[in-house]
């Protein structure tokens, strides 16, 4: 008799992933099977790519490593992690299957009060549904290391120093805070935890917020469990070995009414060490999507259990058998079946449009009428139905409910699944349905493919919030589950001001200012509008270092979310006779700021959009005034034509214009052009801010 | 069956709408310049012994638009001492017709526990509807039970202070016949209605038709606004104690029975303050080597459970553990001075900026924070004990300037902590620079800064780590693209510190060149914002502090440059204060001297339009330019 798991499919991609195994999985028992599964195992090849450096045990300490030499580390480091080692292993249970002890042990120095945080320490601890043991913390040891005299002097942490706090009804914490930690002490801890959840096999992660000397993580996985192993970093890990190593398990399950049964199994684990050495203090940059998608890290997806050869449960499946399965679920199905209250519900009619129209009616229905509650997930918080009762959901709920209202109406929609800026991208080339958590809808109508997401309140119809634009999204399509472009190189933003400036009377211009703002500029400021007061807005909106007053400031197309916010304002500037007159023409649509400030750069630079910037200005010359001096027209491309910059004056005896615009015709940059580009906004600062120069007419 | 389930929906579907949530139903004038109005509100407190009473509180609010939403929000706090129970939530659309009630499994419980907390007992439980169709009404329910009624709650009836308004809310307390109940009003013009019935006296406050205030910069703290009813105890019982608070004498004793024989040190520690103090002969002396002990050798960490959120851990505990929070380190400060010969005291106090003050006529426990204090011949050393790094006898902004409860062998005692006059409170910045041909600024910036404007610059040495730092101070000024670096603090620790604080400074494109001309803005790190202009100033304008900014500019122009231009100086005194800008050119350098003094102070807001004018005039001042030319 042997093990096996029920192929439940939503083990493998909720975010509760550990909840939904809990409630659903039953374990069978199946010897065969598991027998055939260690014979297969052994005859696979052993390989070892030993790497020196490999820590076992931590030495114990000496005086000397409270001094601490390395070339990450200087004057301004706060902290040090010394080392941070951890291990994960299964072990035979009584349950009939198996658990993961996961072992973690850390030494960090102290060296400034500023990070004393780190002294305090809280443990994450799942604790699943009830209806399961919990993750059992274990093996806990903890001391401050003090260097007092010349002698190391140690105070140990208890068993009673660990508070347990209840989190909230998914993880526990687990608490303990170091005592006597002063500047330059050294504090460690080890502890062990025991987990039912064997396909939670934990991540780790090679960096932090401090200078990391050694970071270390080794796995060992029974050949039962096939993981996809994913890392990323940014350069090559100090130590990456595999080899197999001979194991025995001994399951047995207590559990049943019968008398107990235990099996001995042996096979070969696969073991993998990863370490990293001397990794520097994480830091994050403007202009990248999320700073956890470059941390050092190894990442662990259950992709099957390997019974034996010819019995292998596939749990990460290929796209097409992803779908499928995604769109087997009840909630996804009951996009596509009739419900009549749901066709009855729309208010608005749908005669006399055109499909386009329609779809846009409906989208715009939906979008206005239910509420999204924050939460984001390809899982619909409740049934349609539910949904359309309270009107309100998740973001799946919202916009399952608008594929099933198109679906009605005769229109098909196809969920496609992404995964936001801020959780991270998702892997292409796997299905690991897990790392998505949006959904919008898609619906092709002649020809031409439109992406809608109802949930976000102020969208235009067919537009897709900068947050979800993560490079890309996935049709759930049994037949064609296509990959969907979503990247900010997708998102041209066009922008058009235009400020008119005349010269009404002896001392005194006025002028008008308007601009078309770009889609994701009208969607941020639709956003501030609904929440903050439109004074707050003008003034920051409205700020220049130029001398003028600023009159009767309006948003115009606040409400018509497909079409550009406007601004509008009048200016006042009153003149003193001066003798020389000068004027900055950029107004307030200079870049007055380099958006890259640092020196140098690490992680490419992601720009939420591709953009096309425009500013005219038409000016008449000051009464009783000549034009002086003006700005020179200059054009710069760059990269040849990745960009463009246009700086253009013209004038006339009585009048100047100006035409302004930056292009860039990509949002993606290397890390290696991160040098250029800020040469290159330096350099579009520095003609911004160039001024037109008028005298007086001497009579 | 199915039919019986159809049934069930329509009968409750019809039954759930409600006519009183109507927007309909509402006063025009109750939504002109609101984001939120409360409709009703029954918040009614049952004081059944000193041991026990039960708040049981139901309101509604209609949120009128997206600025709103937060009121839509439902949280309240429980722990040991506090249990929470009947959670109710129910959503209705405009027409007041309920769209959604809360179900058990929706609300969340979560850990009350904060970043530096070890362990509390405090949690949280929490949920939220989520509307985008404006008006819709939201009414939540709750009844919290208290073992001892050391806290009981105040009723404001305005649950945002701007931009709210309120349609009708009551306070109803009732307590046994035998009991005395305090109680203190503020901006409530009658007297509470008392009936006595059943061996239960009820005394009830009503307002209706309450009109929203707008953001108005620079406004007294809200307390003094809006209408609050305090309710206090006379004789109460509290995890295990009991009391009397009719007095602060009172409170005080209290406060010591709870700190009783919790002030023993360990031996060791006991000959270490011998050590450190026998030998030297002032008090403020032997205060200053404990007080850097305390600083060296402790951490804060807060633990919290049961009484313990108002009961000190052990000075033993102190001394072995290292850590405690803000009454363990001020308990164990106490008796470190204590063992020294010296009388420190205990003092409670309602810390940072948004706590509301304490009524000296109206003991009432409304305290957050703990600090000690040594009383001396002349002065009295103030000492925050959950600082590493503030100097002995500094109280900041977050606890100077304010009423507190010291602790005397007598009971409490109200004191008043120091305040900073603007001669303490000052900013004295030297900026030596020099413009290059390419308009390139190179600058030294030297800052000193004392007493209150000195806060930023310590918290930024003792806590932002070196890139912090860095990253801090290049965002920290409107001047384009510049860089700074060779950031260095230098620290004075004194009764009223000072921190100096320098780095260089490169700017390219700073003077900004077109043809034969270079425009230059001298004064670069000191700028006046305008204020918003506000045509019906309701409230006062108030100026908690003074205080004095002196920037000294000299500023090297290139060589192959003369001055063109050059702004006027400007002089501006008034009831708010002085603003001075002075320049001089002088071999092909100029020098810039601006100060700006703040006169702490009320100002009637019929000043608003000339306090408004002001701060265009330095805003205009501060963005002067010099012409030079080629």
């Amino acid at each position: 008799m042997l093990f096996f798991i029920q192929n439940y499919f939503g083990v493998f991609y909720s975010p509760y992933i550990f909840e939904n195994f809990l409630t659903s999985t039953t374990i069978y028992m199946i010897k065969k099977v598991l027998l055939a599964a260690c014979l297969f195992s052994l005859s696979a090849i052993i390989e070892v790519n030993g790497q020196n450096g490999i820590i076992k045990k931590l030495l114990p300490l000496k005086a000397e490593d409270f001094k601490v030499q390395s070339t990450i580390v200087d004057g301004n480091t706060d902290a040090v992690i010394i080392a941070d080692i951890g291990s994960s292993e299964y072990e035979g249970n009584t349950s009939g299957w198996f658990t993961i002890i996961y072992k973690r042990t850390k030494r960090i120095l102290i060296r400034h009060k500023k990070a004393f945080d780190l002294a305090t320490v809280k443990v994450p601890i799942y604790k699943g549904a009830s209806t399961i043991e919990e993750e059992n913390f274990m093996d806990f040891e903890a001391a401050t290391y003090n260097l007092e005299g010349g002698g190391i002097v140690e105070s140990k942490l208890s068993k009673s120093d660990i508070y347990k706090e209840k989190y909230n009804s998914y993880y526990d914490f687990r608490n303990f805070s170091f005592t006597n930690v002063k500047e330059g002490s050294i504090i460690q801890y080890t502890y062990t935890i025991k987990s039912p959840y064997y396909s939670h096999l934990r991540e780790w992660k090679f960096q932090d917020y401090y200078p990391v000397l050694w970071s270390q993580y080794q796995v060992s996985i029974p050949s039962i469990f096939d993981f996809y192993i994913r890392t990323t970093k940014q350069k090559p890990f100090s130590v990456d070995s595999f080899s197999l190593k001979s194991a025995f398990y001994s399951v047995s399950d207590a559990h049943t009414t019968s008398a107990t049964r235990t099996y001995n199994l042996t096979g070969n684990d696969r073991v993998h060490i990863w370490a990293m050495k001397d990794a520097p203090a994480l830091k994050s940059e403007p202009f990248i999507t999320t700073a956890s998608n470059f941390i050092t890290k190894v990442e662990f997806n259950l992709r099957a259990i390997v019974y034996s050869e010819s019995n292998i449960e596939k749990i990460m499946k290929d796209w097409k058998a992803t779908a499928k399965d995604i769109l087997k679920k009840d909630e996804y199905k009951s996009i596509y079946e009739k419900h009549s209250w749901l066709n009855d519900a729309l208010t608005v009619s749908l005669e006399n449009k055109s499909d386009v129209e329609k779809v846009k009616l409906m989208y715009e229905y939906v979008r206005d009428n239910f509420s999204c509650n924050g939460n984001e997930s390809i899982w619909p918080s409740q049934s349609i139905k539910e949904t359309f009762n309270t009107k309100t959901g998740n973001v799946a709920a919202i916009n399952l409910l608008l594929m099933s209202l198109l679906h009605n109406k005769g229109y098909l929609a196809k969920p496609v699944i992404l995964s936001t800026r801020e959780n991270g991208r998702s892997f292409n080339s796997a299905a690991i349905v897990e790392e998505y958590n949006y959904v919008v809808a898609s619906i092709t109508i002649d020809g031409k493919q439109y992406l809608l997401d109802a949930s976000q309140p102020k969208l235009g119809f067919g537009i897709i919030a900068p947050e979800c634009l993560n490079d890309a999204g996935r049709l759930i399509d049994e037949d064609k589950p296509l990959f969907v472009p979503m990247s900010a190189d997708s998102v041209f933003e066009r922008k058009y001001s235009s400020m008119v400036i005349s010269a009404d009377t002896i001392n005194h211009l006025s002028g008008s200012y308007f601009s078309n703002l770009g889609s994701m500029e009208s969607l941020q400021l639709r956003r501030r509008l609904a929440k903050e007061k439109k004074a707050d807005i003008i003034n920051s909106v409205a700020t220049s270092s130029e001398k003028m007053d600023i009159e009767d400031f309006s948003f115009d197309m606040v409400d018509s979310y497909d079409d550009p916010l406007v601004i509008r304002y009048m200016v006042n500037v009153k003149l003193e006779g001066e003798d020389i007159l000068y004027f900055n023409p950029m107004f307030n649509a200079s870049i007055r700021d380099n958006p890259f400030h640092a020196a140098e750069r690490f992680f490419p630079v992601e720009m939420p959009s591709k953009i096309d910037d425009t500013y005219t200005l038409e000016m008449e010359v000051p009464k009783g005034y000549e034009i002086d001096e003006l700005p020179k027209s200059v054009r710069v491309m760059y990269n040849e034509n990745e960009g463009m910059f246009e700086y253009i004056v013209l004038k006339t005896k009585t009048s100047v214009q100006l035409k302004c615009r930056l292009v860039f015709y990509k949002a993606n940059f290397l890390a290696e052009d991160y040098a250029s580009l800020r040469d290159f906004y330096g350099m579009i600062v520095k003609k911004e801010a160039e001024h037109f120069v008028f005298k007086k007419i001497k009579k | 069956m199915r039919v019986l389930i159809f049934l069930m929906v329509l009968l409750t579907g019809s039954c759930c709408f409600s006519q009183e949530y109507s927007i309909a139903k509402m006063p025009s004038n109750l939504t002109e310049n609101a984001d939120a109005v409360k409709r009703f509100e029954e918040f009614h407190v049952q004081i059944k012994s000193i041991k026990h009473a039960v708040i049981k509180h139901k309101w509604a609010i209609t949120i009128l638009n997206q600025a709103g939403d937060e009121y839509a929000f439902y949280k309240s706090q429980y722990s040991k001492l506090y249990s929470l129970s009947d959670i109710g939530g129910k959503l209705f659309d405009q027409n007041g017709v309920q769209i959604k009630k809360i179900r058990k499994k929706e609300i969340g419980d979560v850990t009350g526990s904060g970043e530096h907390d070890l362990i509390t007992d405090s949690r949280i439980k929490y949920f939220s509807f989520h509307c985008n169709k404006y008006p819709y009404t939201v009414e939540f329910e709750d009844e919290l039970s208290l073992d001892g009624i050391f806290f009981l709650p105040t009723w404001m009836p305005m649950s945002g202070v701007e931009n709210f308004s309120v349609e009708q809310s009551k306070f109803i307390v009732e307590t046994p016949v035998d009991y005395q109940l305090r109680y203190k009003q503020k901006n409530y013009p009658n007297k509470p209605l008392i009936e006595q019935q059943n061996g239960v006296i009820t005394y009830t406050w009503e307002v209706q038709h309450q009109l929203p205030l707008s953001k108005e910069l620079f406004r007294p703290n809200a307390d003094e606004l809006l209408t609050t009813v305090s309710i206090a105890p006379t004789l109460f019982s509290f995890g295990g104690y009991s009391g009397d608070m009719s007095t602060w004498e009172g409170f005080g004793k209290f406060i010591l029975a709870l700190n009783e024989n919790r002030h023993i040190l360990p031996p060791s520690i006991q000959q270490q303050v011998h050590q450190l103090t026998d030998h030297l002969t002032t008090t403020a002396e032997k205060v200053a080597v404990l007080y850097q002990y305390l600083q060296q050798n402790t951490r804060y960490i807060s633990i919290q459970i049961g009484i313990g959120g108002w009961q000190p851990l052990e000075a033993k505990f102190v001394a072995e553990k290292k850590f405690g929070d803000c009454k363990a380190l001020s308990n164990f400060m106490v008796s470190l001075l204590k063992e020294a010969g010296i009388k420190a005291h205990y003092v409670l106090i309602p810390a940072g900026d948004t706590y509301r003050p304490i009524n000296e006529d109206f003991p009432a426990s409304s305290f957050n924070h703990v600090i000690a204090c040594v009383p001396t011949n002349k002065d009295t050393i103030w000492l925050e004990c959950t600082s590493q790094t503030v100097s002995p006898g500094f109280l900041g902004s977050f606890t100077g300037n304010r009423k507190a409860l010291m602790i005397t062998d007598n009971g409490g005692k109200i004191v008043t902590t120091p305040q900073y006059s603007a001669e303490e409170n000052t900013l004295q910045r030297t900026i030596i620079a020099t413009i290059d041909e390419e308009g390139t600024l190179a600058a030294n910036v030297t800052t000193n800064y004392t007493g209150l404007e000195q806060e930023e610059a310590h918290h930024q040495f003792k806590y932002s780590s070196k890139e912090e730092q860095i990253a801090h101070y290049n965002r920290a000024y409107d001047i384009g693209t510049y860089q700074i670096e060779q950031i260095d603090f230098k620290e004075t620790r004194a009764v009223v510190p000072k921190m100096e604080e320098s780095f260089t400074l490169k700017a390219a494109n700073f003077g900004s060149i077109t043809g034969k001309r270079m425009f230059v803005q001298p004064n670069f790190l000191s700028k006046t914002a305008r204020l918003p202009e506000r045509k019906h100033r309701l409230s006062d304008i108030v100026y908690p502090y003074s205080y004095v900014h002196t920037d000294s500019i000299i500023i090297h122009l290139p060589k192959n440059y003369t001055l063109e231009s050059m702004p006027k100086n400007i002089k501006i005194s008034n009831q708010f204060g002085q603003f001075y800008v002075s320049y001089l050119f002088n071999d092909n350098s100029i020098k810039l001297i601006r100060t700006y003094k703040r006169n702490e102070g009320r100002f009637p807001a019929s000043d608003y339009e000339a306090f408004a004018k002001f701060y265009e005039q330095m805003n205009r001042g501060d963005l002067d330019k010099l012409v030079l030319v080629k």
